[in-house]
């Protein structure tokens, strides 16, 4: 029996300090936005 | 009140009413976590663009209530609240899958009996697997079989119909002939049984990811291997060619070694499971 025979796709990953900024990115923009929520509310 | 003596008041409240200063302290933190996990779940569901918007609106809204006495501040709590009316509007069907791959849903149960320890056993479900899939990429027959760990939710079991039967290349083979009742749907197998067949699958949400030349078979196996931990194999109805979705990431052009390495990761990982129960 013969397979059908070709190439992997594999997606290339993300590399560690990529994703490290990417998350501190998202931590520093909520806790900014969370931070001005607050300020315009209670001014 | 000018905009200044306003920020100085707030600070000076800050500083002397202790009171006030936790409560401040704990909104922000409640309002971090709240953006933090809106702005994550529209990143995972490639809706950067929304967050721009969304912050830009935020921040527009901010400063006309900022330099606007006449206007009460706390109309700005309608953006967190609008955010989380569009989060649950747009992504209702994400969400859903999300509260499946929680672990304290109900899950389907599946009884293992004493032959799963068989290796016998196994290496012949292995090989009648592999031999079903091969036979139907050779006559062009679409398939999608998926190997769970019990781990699929009720509703998609119940979706399809329940076999309960031993794994053999003429059943799955006959499943998946064209014009059967059950060959559209997918074929769920959990250790040496294939629990149901017929089943309806959530489809991915992943379309510049998936070559054009799929189609919704290849989006319904990719689509439940991203919130739950199971593996597809699909056939494609066009080409015959065998891909492997795991961990929403599919993978074209699957020989015979490479089903069989899927495979054996697969029992094996079930036998651990069992053994450590």
């Amino acid at each position: 029996m013969e397979d059908k025979k070709g190439f992997n796709k594999a997606e290339t990953e993300a590399g560690p300090a990529k994703k490290f900024f990417s998350a501190l990115g998202l931590v520093v923009l909520s806790l900014a936005l969370a931070v001005f929520t607050v300020v315009v509310i209670n001014v | 009140m000018n905009l200044g003596q306003s920020f100085v008041s707030l600070w000076e409240r800050l500083s002397t009413d202790v009171g006030f200063a936790v409560t401040f302290g704990i909104s922000i933190v409640a309002f971090a976590f709240l953006y933090y996990y809106i702005t994550k779940f529209l990143l995972k569901n490639n809706s950067g663009q929304l967050i721009l918007v969304l912050v830009a609106a935020a921040v527009i809204l901010g400063g006309v209530l900022l330099f606007n006495p006449n206007i009460s501040n706390g109309l700005f709590m309608v953006v967190p609240l609008l955010m989380v009316v569009i989060v649950i509007c747009l992504y209702s069907v994400e969400i859903k899958r999300l509260v499946w791959a929680k672990k304290d849903v109900k899950l389907a149960s599946v009884k293992h009996d004493g032959s799963f320890y068989d290796e016998e056993k196994i290496n012949t479900c292995i090989t009648e697997i592999v031999k079903a899939l091969q036979d139907m990429s050779k006559t062009d027959t679409g398939a999608i079989i998926v190997l769970s760990s019990g781990n699929i939710p009720s509703q998609i079991l119940d979706s399809g119909v329940r076999l309960d039967s031993d794994i053999s290349s003429a059943l799955i083979e006959s499943v998946f002939f064209p014009k059967t009742p059950l060959h559209d749907g997918a074929m769920i197998i959990s250790g040496t049984k294939v629990v149901a067949a017929g089943c309806f699958l959530p489809l991915s949400q992943q379309v510049d990811k998936i070559p054009k030349d799929l189609g919704t078979r290849h989006r319904a196996g990719l689509g439940i291997t991203e919130n739950i931990d199971v593996v597809s194999l699909i056939v494609s109805e066009e080409t015959g060619i065998i891909t492997i979705a795991k961990a929403g990431k599919i993978t074209r052009y699957a020989d015979s070694q490479a089903l069989k390495k899927v495979l054996v990761d697969y029992y094996w990982q079930e036998l651990s499971s069992v053994r450590r129960k």
